[in-house]
């Protein structure tokens, strides 16, 4: 139960860094704190649980929770701890609302991604929206235009949510998502499309995507790494908890999934292939990540969702790695179009190492974490049979654009030798802003060579979800 | 049944409303559609949820209305004529749709289904049609209102519906506090003009 009590930390701090209201440089450090000792205090939790006589199951089983949503609400934590320490040297003025509603998005979706009740869970994504539509007002001007979009279209996914949670209620007569029973085949349609178009807003599922590119690129860069990183993986994780505690799951809506998620794929790697601004080429290639992911629910076998988890949890990992990276460039250079950079691989090796990591560890190159979780939902399409093997050579074909961009954007940034652009400033090479890139590369790597501890942990929820 | 098929009348004429007046005027419009909706659940013995409609189902129509006289009408993209003429031909296609699956509709809930599904078909005419970001917010809060009507059916449910109305609440002051940014940056509340990101 105390690992419950750690997601309070980050609340408390936001009622602090309210508190102090203009002494921005003491909330942003009370921010810091706060969710450091977060996350000191999950991982010690963790670790206890992992090591005592019952094992983390059974801790996770005692409190009600699965042991594949503590991982997730962990990984949450630690980027959220890792955003936190970036925006210490990146947001210059923070302001009255930054670090409180920073802290707030962190601590709501690590909530929602625990919950077991609709209810409950439905109050942690609102709470997260909306706190999040008032950050990425953030940088005023064109972020005014983003928040619109975002707000409009995101609150129009919460209403199909919220009618879709209400149906699960009426159908199940329980608020609680491991009490669902069985129901009829057109309460389920009907609850799996408002569930889809509700959570596929906020995940940024083709046609539901136009915000995206918008928020992110104007979203200060530490909340669009939160954003693309970790509150998406985090929404695609609750559809899938979701979708599969409605029994039994219809072919036509996983078929339905699967063909929105190969167009999904399509269309953030071909958009992200003709961005010249860094921050909208990365929110493109989240689309199609979200595509990846949601093609793994369309698949709908425990091997795939096995894969589709597993990209989750490396989503979080690799694209909030990706964005921090274009964050310290950003922060280094004052320039996001990538025509206005190059030749930085010598001035900032360490950030050129982090995107390099990245960008191959989402195009799924061996023996990063993104292959892992890639191979898994091509093998489980391949397997599925009927029109899913087609349908997994032509997502395969599809992301070959997003791997060309990754290298022609490496490309042009790091290896272009141009005069023009002005080495960096020692200053801006905080060591706040370098050891999360450095964080997160490692674990890209360990999680790509040793991700059978977290396979046989996703694996057995998968079973379960699936009711094996 | 006559009283459910009176106040479904009611809730659509309200919506379809919203879809032909001005900002201004169509809030109204939402205001008394939430207040109907407070007088159906009443009349349903649902003292409590018709408590919290009441109560806070007054709240996002002031907000929208504090807003709205803050800034500019936006030209509509098509006249009322047009606009009634969609608005008649979206609720046929609605009723056709819920007439097609009229045998799936939980039982005693026919007339209400049917009330649902045409504010359903309304709420997505608001969104497809309106350049307003307040007409759009009077869309989803259509939407919002289907479930609110929804959580009705369900037993013990009161809080619930104070969850789902607070939040309504939260959602209406969060996208008039951007309108306004909105105009205060463009001078407009129109969504169409907001094409700086676009490319």
């Amino acid at each position: 139960m105390y690992i419950l009590y750690t997601l309070a930390i980050p609340l408390i701090t936001a009622a602090i860094c309210a508190l102090f209201g203009r002494k921005t440089k003491i909330a942003a450090y009370a921010a810091v704190a706060g969710m450091t000792l977060s996350a000191v205090l999950f991982t010690a939790n963790l670790f206890v649980a992992t090591n005592a006589t019952a094992g983390l199951d059974s801790f996770a089983t005692a409190i009600g929770l699965s042991t594949v949503g503590l991982m997730v609400a962990y990984v949450v934590i630690v980027i959220g701890t890792l955003v936190t320490w970036f925006s210490l040297p990146y947001i210059e003025n923070p302001g009255r609302i930054y670090y409180p509603l920073l802290l707030i998005i962190i601590s709501a979706t690590a909530a929602a991604v625990l919950s077991t009740n609709i209810a409950t869970l439905y109050i942690f994504l609102e709470i997260s929206t909306l706190s999040t539509a008032i950050l990425v007002t953030y940088r005023k001007g064109r972020a005014f235009e983003a928040a619109t979009k975002f707000v409009v279209l995101n609150s129009i996914g919460s209403s199909f949510t919220l009618i879709a949670l209400i149906l699960m209620f009426l159908n199940y007569g329980t608020l609680n998502i491991g009490s669902f029973g069985s129901t009829s085949s057109n309460a389920i349609l009907l609850m799996s499309l408002f569930l889809l178009i509700g959570l596929g807003t906020k995940i940024g599922v083709v046609p539901m995507h136009s915000w995206v590119p918008d928020t992110y690129g104007e979203a200060p860069t530490p909340v669009s790494t939160f954003l693309a990183g970790t509150v998406k993986a985090a929404t695609a994780f609750i559809l899938i908890r979701f979708l599969f505690a409605l029994h039994p799951a219809l072919d036509v809506v996983l078929l339905f999934i699967a063909v929105t998620a190969v167009l999904t794929v399509g269309v953030g790697a071909f958009m992200a292939y003709t961005q010249k601004d860094l921050k909208r080429f990365l929110a493109y290639s989240s689309i199609e990540q979200a595509g990846i992911i949601l093609f793994a629910i369309g698949i709908g076998s425990s091997a795939a969702l096995t894969g589709g988890i597993f990209q989750i949890i490396n989503n979080m990992v690799m694209k909030s790695l990706l964005f921090l990276c274009v964050g310290a460039i950003i922060a280094a250079t004052k320039q996001r179009n990538i025509d206005g950079l190059g030749s930085l691989v010598t001035k900032m090796p360490i950030v050129a190492g982090g995107f390099l990591i990245g960008a191959l560890a989402l195009s799924g190159i061996p023996p990063l974490n993104g292959f892992i979780s890639e191979y898994l939902i091509l093998q489980a399409g391949f397997d599925k049979g009927g029109i899913y093997p087609a349908l997994s050579v032509v997502l395969l074909v599809l992301t070959f654009p997003m791997f060309a961009a990754y290298i022609k954007v490496f490309q042009r940034v790091f290896l272009t030798v141009d005069q023009k652009i002005q080495a960096p400033a020692a200053s801006y090479l905080s060591i706040y802003i370098i050891l999360p890139i450095i964080i997160l590369s490692v674990l890209c790597v360990l999680m790509g060579i040793f991700p059978t501890a977290i396979i046989d942990q996703i694996n057995k929820l998968s079973l379960a979800l699936l009711g094996g | 049944m006559e009283t459910v098929l009176a106040f479904g009348i009611l809730w659509v004429i309200c919506a379809v409303l919203i879809v032909i007046l001005s900002d201004k005027w169509s809030t109204l419009a939402l205001l008394a559609l939430n207040l109907i909706i407070a007088a159906f659940l009443f009349t349903e013995n649902d003292l409590a949820g018709a408590l919290v409609k009441a109560a806070l189902g007054i709240l996002s129509p002031i907000i929208i209305l504090l807003a709205v006289v803050r800034t500019k009408q936006t030209k509509p993209r098509f006249g009322k004529l047009p606009m009634s003429a969609v608005a008649l031909v979206t609720l046929a296609l609605s009723y056709a749709v819920a007439f097609s699956m009229q045998s799936q509709f939980p039982p005693g809930r026919t007339t209400e289904t049917y009330a649902l599904i045409a504010l359903f078909g309304i709420a997505f005419l608001i969104l497809v049609s309106q350049r307003s970001i307040f007409k759009l917010l009077l869309g989803i809060l259509v939407l919002e209102n289907i479930g609110t009507l929804l959580i009705a059916w369900g037993e013990n449910t009161a809080l619930l519906a104070v969850v789902a109305e607070v939040f309504v609440v939260l959602i209406t002051l969060t996208i008039a506090l951007i309108a306004l940014m909105d105009f205060a940056e463009y001078g407009s509340i129109d969504s169409n003009k907001l094409i700086n990101l676009r490319g």
